[in-house]
């Protein structure tokens, strides 16, 4: 089951009775995600009544049906037809978040051994982590997790063989070339480097989480007493707002963000988020007619 | 039934663990299937009902009575005013549903009234029932409109400590090899204690994975079963994860969950191999067991009082 669409090839895989994957080339690279989020925008807009959800990662596209409804091959034809059809509408619009972190010690009880595996001083795995800004690929695991990438090299890890029982709520890690951070307390293999005392998910906000895929991250170490301090704010409602935006033009040089796909999903949060964003950062709405046209 | 919707921002479906029980409890009190019922796992809570309801109890057997005497199972009761149905010892199963008249008036979040206990959200305040909590319901039908109605003995589900599962080969089949999958399909697991309503951690043979790098994390589904490092299979059910890391080397059918939702700790699982086709065909009996299986039922005595 393989074909090639455009420069992408894809192979479309079962996940159960209700679900085919559509896997793009396996690997971390903005191109291939901006090339999944663009198929999720145009399955997303023809708004079947047997289509679920969908939900796009690094390389991989879900899309989930409802198997009372329609037969498992009709759904595979169906995608095939659609990729077929794809053509590169990516482009994205992206805030900058600057996220401070408590690396090492029990906030990031992995460090030390990452850095004995890595030839490196803790203080070098730091500096490397903290050396970059991340492409937010996707969310996903728990509400707000944030998938980052690409590590450099020398700090990519293994995940746990076996996957911790509990992690903390803002514990910051690293798997292979990825890091993230988890915003709830969840089991997770991940490598905990070190934690933020930011809140990405809040249940009572009214955009219960702050980021996006296509959105810009990198990593401030903070010393003891700024996390303790910002830990208290963070109790009494402070929230992390973007340093900030920019738009990226892709290598079409066609303009404007997919602004659209974001309530397509169906999330009945989706739209205050826009607004939100819209009221701080309306100029940078640059939609053009033919996202404007998508809604 | 679980929020859908809401999985590319990383939001987990929850929902029933055992879809089918819930459904039949709904539909026998005369309610909505997707109606909001009680999950009871185990260990039952005592409840007081502060005024006549009509109400069913189906899935696992955990001694439910009421005000002393045995509450039958898979079949409509109208309680009066007053009663205390209480719960013991686990028997067989190990999650009952209690539905009653109109469902549990819960509000919906993000079109869900299930509840997602790590995210705070959905049913009754975003967390499980304490002692001391009143639960409203709405007002259902009139009992003369719905009858007495039963659950046809030949289709309640028998829960047994070993379980086979039907499941259809994962995305990240190709990175075991034939031995392991072999392995897997033929193993006795072991449900273990640190299974929850996220997922079903296995022990048994080691299932190993030959990868070149570490696996790019995806999305996952209902049954999907990953398999970390450590080689021990861990089912994803109601609360897991949206995405994962882990290579996923099979996915339960959607038609064998509820029986697996049933299993507990210490009972054993097998996994057998299906098609695409099977699977659907066993989904559509279960939607018609549901559909013509639950029955009137001639009333008893001591109920017309």
């Amino acid at each position: 089951m393989e074909n090639r669409t455009k420069e992408q090839k894809c192979r479309l895989v079962p996940m159960g009775d209700s679900c085919w994957l559509i896997q793009f080339d396996q690997e971390i690279s903005p191109e291939i995600n901006v090339h999944v989020h663009a198929l999720a925008a145009a399955l997303a807009q023809a708004k079947h009544g047997w289509l679920r959800e969908i939900v796009p990662t690094y390389c991989a596209l879900a899309v989930y049906y409802d198997p009372m409804q329609i037969d498992a091959h009709d759904v595979e034809c169906y995608l095939w037809a659609e990729l077929a059809l794809l053509n590169e509408r990516g482009s994205t619009m992206s805030l900058t978040w600057e996220v401070p972190v408590l690396y090492g010690g029990e906030w990031g009880p992995d460090l030390a051994s990452l850095a004995l595996r890595s030839g490196l001083k803790t203080d070098e795995v730091i500096a490397l982590h903290a050396g970059r800004s991340y492409h937010l690929y996707m969310l996903g695991f728990v509400p707000g997790f944030c998938y980052l990438g690409k590590v450099p090299s020398k700090i990519a890890a293994p995940r746990h063989a076996k996957p911790r029982k509990a992690v903390p709520a803002g514990s910051v890690g690293i798997a292979g070339e990825q890091t993230g951070i988890y915003p709830i307390e969840a089991p997770g293999g991940w490598q905990i480097i070190g934690r933020t005392p930011v809140t990405l998910y809040d249940p009572r906000r009214e955009s219960p989480v702050l980021m996006r895929p296509g959105d810009r991250v990198r990593f401030r170490p903070i010393d003891l007493a700024t996390y303790h301090m910002l830990n208290q704010k963070s109790k009494s409602g402070w929230q992390l707002t973007p340093v900030e935006g920019t738009s990226n033009v892709d290598s079409t040089g066609h303009q404007g963000r997919l602004i659209n796909h974001r309530s397509r999903y169906g999330a009945s949060w989706a739209p205050g988020i826009r607004d939100a964003r819209r009221r701080s950062h309306g100029h940078l709405f640059l939609a053009s007619s033919q996202s404007a046209g998508r809604q | 039934m679980g929020r859908h919707g809401h999985q590319a921002f990383g939001m987990p479906v929850a929902g029933a663990m055992d879809t089918f029980s819930l459904q039949a409890a709904n539909l026998l009190v005369g309610n909505d299937p997707s109606a909001a019922a009680l999950e009871i796992t185990l260990v039952g809570p005592q409840l007081r009902f502060l005024s006549t309801a009509i109400i069913a109890v189906t899935g696992g057997d955990l001694s439910p009575v009421v005000d002393g005497n045995p509450l039958p199972m898979w079949e409509n009761v109208l309680i009066e005013a007053g009663s205390l149905l209480t719960f013991g010892a686990p028997r067989s199963g190990c999650r009952a549903y209690l539905a009653v008249d109109g469902g549990w008036a819960v509000e919906p979040v993000m079109g869900s009234r299930s509840t997602y206990l790590r995210g705070q959200i959905g049913g009754y305040q975003g967390r499980a029932l304490k002692d001391g909590d009143t639960l409203p319901h709405h007002r259902g039908k009139d009992f003369n409109q719905i009858g007495y109605r039963v659950m046809q003995a030949e289709w309640v589900p028998r829960y047994r400590a070993a379980v086979s599962v039907r499941a259809i080969e994962g995305p990240q089949v190709d990175v075991f090899s034939a031995a392991m999958r072999e392995r897997f399909f033929t193993a006795d697991f072991c449900v273990s204690l640190l299974s929850d309503r996220m997922g079903y951690r296995l022990e048994g043979p080691s299932i190993q994975a030959v990868m070149g790098k570490e696996m790019i994390s995806d999305a996952t589904a209902l049954g999907a079963v990953q398999v970390p490092p450590d080689g021990q299979p861990i089912v994803l059910m109601a609360d897991r994860q949206t995405t994962g890391g882990y290579p996923k080397i099979a996915t339960v059918i959607t038609a064998d969950i509820p029986l697996l939702a049933q299993a507990q700790a210490g009972h054993r699982i097998r996994f057998v191999p299906c098609t695409l086709g099977e699977a659907r065909a066993a989904l559509r009996q279960q939607a018609e067991v549901l559909r013509s299986r639950i029955i009137a039922r001639r009333p008893s005595p001591a109920e017309v009082s």
